[in-house]
C-alpha cells in the first residue's frame, strides 16, 4: 500500500511525536476537530462490512462479540453526535430556517444514496435470479418476488418501507434527520424537553410495540424508528454544545466506572455466546431472554451498552490519542469523515464478498482474503474522497497547525 | 395458501406405479437411520397400518415431478408397501412452500391430532436459507415443533434442505443442512442428510440437478424423489428390523 507508506512517512516518528515542541491540540481547543469521532465511526463502518457478509468467521472479531451492541449503534450515536456539533452552531450562527435547510440538503442526500443502493440491490438479485431458476427450490426461494409487481415495490422503495436486507439502517437515519430541527429547536429551550417524549416514546415502543408500517405486507421497519430516535437524541443532547460545556467526565466519577463494569460484564456474556456460536462445544452458560437483546426495539440491554462504550472513549480514550493519526488510524479516520460513501460502498462489497464466497467456498483464508480486499477497498475510497476534498492533496495525518 | 394434498394409497393402487419404478440409485453406507429410533413405527408396520405426516415445503410437495404419483411421499408409500407385503399406508402431505419453521409448529397440533401418525418425515430449511433467517432461532423453531412431535408419540424423521449446485453457488445453503444436523442432535432424532446425498448424486453424476431441458428436468425430479424415497424406505426398513 503505497498510499498507507507516504502516510507514515508524512507523520512524525513515534519517538519524536513525544517529545514534539509544539502542543497538540488541547482539551480547550474548542474549535479543534474531535477525530475520535471519526475514527470510531470509520470502524463501525469497517464493523458493519464485516458483519454484512453471511457466515463470516472474521464476524467473530467485531463489537458484537464483546457488547450487547453492534456497529449500527456506534454508527447512529456518532451520527447524532456530530449532527449536534454539524448543525446545531449552525442555528446560532445562520438562523433557524437556513439550520433546517441544511439538515434537509443532508436528508436528499441520504435519500438519493438509499435509492443508489436500491440500483445495487437490483443487480443482485437478476444476477441471483440465472442461478435460481431451478424447479428443485421453485417457490421455495423467495427471492426477486418483488419484481412480479415492481411499480407497488418501487413505490415502496420511495417511501422507505421497503427495505431488502442491508437496505435498513438509511432510512432509519433519514426518519431521524427528519425530525433533528425540531431536535435541536427542543434542546436550545430545554435540554429536558427533548430527552422526556424521547425516552417516553422508546418506552412506548418498546411496551406497545410501535413502529413503522414496512413491506411487503405485515412488515415493519427493521430498525425501529420510535425506540432508535432515543440513542440518537440522546448522542444529540451530549453532541450539543451547551451541554459539552457542562459535562466533564472525570475518570474517578461514579459514571465512567459504572460504565466500565457494565462493559466488563456485557463482554463476557456476549463472548460466551460467540464462543458457543463458534465451537458448539463450548456450553451456553447464560441463557437470556432474546427479546432483551432484539435489535429491531433498541432494548435497554443494548443502548446502556452503546451508552457505556460512549462513556468510556469519552474518559478513557484522549482527544489527542496518538492511535488516531497513525498511519492505520488515519485511513480509519477517513473513511468515517466519508461515512456516506464509504457506508455504501461497504453495502456492494459485502454484496460481491458474497458471491465470491458462494462460488468459491468458504476456505478460512478465503475468507480473510476477501475481508482484507473490501477493507483495502475501502480505505481506498477514504484515501480518494478525502484527496478530492483536499482540493487534490493527499492528506497526511493532521498536525496541530492543519486543525480546522 | 395452504395447499393440503392427501393421498391415501392402498396396494391394489400399486399395480399403476409399479410399472413407474426406476433402476436402484446408489447411496452411500453412511446414509443410514439409526437402529431403535422408529418405535412408533415398528409397531404400526408390525400392525400392518402405517401412517405417516410428510411436513415440507415445495420439494415435498414435488410440483417439478409433474404428478401426484411421482412425488417422494406417494414413491415412499409404493417402495414400503413393497418391501413390507401386506401394508398398508396412509402418507398425508402437509406441506407449504416457504412456510417457516415457526408458522408450522402452530398448525401441527391440530394435524397431528387429526392425523394420528406414526411417522413423521420433515426436511426444513430451504426457505430459511432463500430468506437467509437466522441460524440460532431456527434451530429453535425446528426444535420446538419436533418436541411437538415427539409429545404426540410419533417418530420423527428430519432431513437436511435439498441441494442443487446453481441454488448452492448464489445462497449459501451448508449452514442451513448443518443446523438442521444440529437440531436433530439436540432433539435425539434420527436425520436423513438429503442434502449430501444429492450433493453425492451431483457430483458423481448420477443425477444433473441444474438440468435445463423441460422434459430433463421432469425426469431428473422423478428420479431424484423415487431415490429419496428408496433411501427413506430402506433406512425405515433398517431401522425397524
Amino acid at each position: 500500500m503505497p498510499v498507507s507508506r507516504r502516510t507514515l512517512d508524512g507523520t512524525v516518528p513515534e519517538a519524536a511525536t513525544n517529545t514534539r515542541a509544539v502542543p497538540r491540540p488541547s482539551l480547550r481547543d474548542g474549535m479543534s476537530r474531535d477525530y475520535r469521532l471519526d475514527f470510531f465511526r470509520g470502524l463501525a463502518l469497517i464493523f458493519i462490512f464485516i458483519d454484512h457478509i453471511p457466515d463470516n468467521t472474521i464476524s467473530y472479531f467485531t463489537l458484537r462479540s464483546f457488547a450487547f451492541c453492534d456497529a449500527a449503534e456506534v454508527f447512529i450515536f456518532i451520527s447524532g453526535y456530530t449532527a449536534a456539533l454539524a448543525y446545531g452552531p449552525a442555528f446560532d450562527r445562520e438562523g433557524v430556517r437556513m439550520g433546517i435547510a441544511r439538515i434537509y440538503r443532508r436528508v436528499w442526500q441520504l435519500y438519493v444514496a438509499h435509492l443508489c443502493l436500491f440500483m445495487v440491490f437490483n443487480a443482485e438479485v437478476a444476477y441471483t435470479l440465472k442461478f435460481l431458476y431451478n424447479p428443485l427450490f421453485a417457490d421455495e426461494l423467495q427471492v426477486g418476488d418483488y419484481l412480479n409487481d415492481p411499480g407497488e415495490a418501487f413505490i415502496r422503495v420511495l417511501s422507505l418501507q421497503f427495505q431488502p436486507s442491508l437496505l435498513n439502517i438509511l432510512p432509519l437515519y433519514i426518519a431521524l434527520l427528519l425530525v433533528l430541527p425540531l431536535l435541536i429547536l427542543c434542546i436550545r429551550r430545554h435540554v429536558l424537553l427533548a430527552l422526556i417524549p424521547s425516552a417516553a416514546l422508546w418506552l412506548a415502543a418498546n411496551r406497545l410495540g410501535w413502529n413503522m408500517p414496512g413491506f411487503p405486507e405485515g412488515r415493519l421497519w427493521y430498525f425501529d424508528p420510535f425506540a432508535w430516535q432515543f440513542l440518537f437524541t440522546i448522542a444529540v443532547i451530549v453532541g450539543s454544545s451547551r451541554t459539552r460545556e457542562h459535562v466533564r467526565l472525570s475518570r474517578k466519577g461514579w459514571l465512567p466506572r459504572a460504565a466500565l463494569v457494565f462493559a466488563v460484564i456485557a463482554a463476557a456474556v456476549s463472548l460466551s455466546w460467540s464462543l458457543h456460536d463458534a465451537i458448539s462445544r463450548v456450553p451456553e452458560y447464560i441463557v437470556l431472554p432474546e427479546t432483551w437483546f432484539d435489535k429491531t426495539m433498541l432494548p435497554p440491554a443494548r443502548l446502556v451498552s452503546v451508552l457505556a462504550l460512549a462513556i468510556l472513549v469519552g474518559t478513557f480514550v484522549p482527544r489527542d490519542a496518538r492511535f488516531l493519526t497513525s498511519p492505520a488510524g488515519w485511513l480509519i479516520v477517513l473513511c468515517g469523515q466519508n461515512s456516506l460513501q464509504v457506508f455504501c460502498l461497504s453495502i456492494l462489497l459485502a454484496v460481491l464478498a458474497n458471491f465470491a464466497l458462494n462460488l468459491a467456498g468458504y476456505g478460512f483464508i478465503l475468507q480473510c482474503l476477501v475481508n482484507l480486499g473490501g477493507l483495502l477497498i475501502m480505505f481506498g475510497a477514504g484515501l480518494l474522497l478525502a484527496w478530492f476534498k483536499a482540493g487534490g492533496r493527499l492528506p497526511t495525518a493532521p498536525r496541530p497547525r492543519e486543525v480546522t | 395458501m395452504r395447499r393440503w394434498a392427501s393421498l391415501l394409497l392402498l396396494s391394489g393402487i400399486l399395480g399403476i406405479i409399479r410399472p413407474l419404478q426406476l433402476a436402484g440409485c446408489p447411496v452411500p453406507e453412511e446414509f443410514v437411520i439409526a437402529p431403535e429410533s422408529l418405535p412408533a413405527t415398528k409397531a404400526a408396520i408390525e400392525k400392518r397400518f402405517l401412517t405417516i405426516v410428510a411436513l415440507g415445503g415445495a420439494a415435498t410437495l414435488g410440483g417439478p415431478a409433474q404428478g401426484d404419483a411421482f412425488t417422494y411421499p406417494s414413491r415412499l408409500a409404493a417402495r414400503l408397501t413393497e418391501a413390507v407385503p401386506g401394508l398398508t399406508i396412509k402418507i398425508i402431505v402437509h406441506a407449504v412452500p416457504r412456510e417457516p419453521a415457526a408458522e408450522l409448529q402452530r398448525n401441527l397440533d391440530v394435524e397431528l391430532t387429526a392425523d394420528m401418525p406414526a411417522l413423521v418425515i420433515w426436511g426444513p430449511g430451504a426457505s430459511a436459507a432463500g430468506r437467509g433467517d437466522d441460524l440460532d432461532t431456527f434451530i429453535g423453531d425446528v426444535a420446538v415443533a419436533v418436541g411437538k412431535i415427539r409429545s404426540r408419540g410419533a417418530d420423527l424423521i428430519l432431513m437436511t434442505l435439498q441441494y442443487a449446485p446453481s441454488v448452492a453457488r448464489v445462497i449459501n445453503l451448508a449452514p442451513y443442512r448443518l443446523a438442521v444436523i444440529r437440531a436433530a442432535e439436540l432433539v435425539g432424532v434420527p436425520v436423513l442428510d438429503r442434502y449430501e446425498l444429492m450433493r453425492f448424486w451431483s457430483d458423481s453424476d448420477f443425477l444433473d440437478l441444474d438440468a435445463t431441458g423441460a422434459a430433463e428436468r421432469v425426469k431428473v425430479a422423478r428420479k431424484l424423489y423415487d431415490c429419496m424415497a428408496e433411501t427413506l424406505t430402506k433406512g425405515i426398513i433398517d431401522a425397524v428390523r
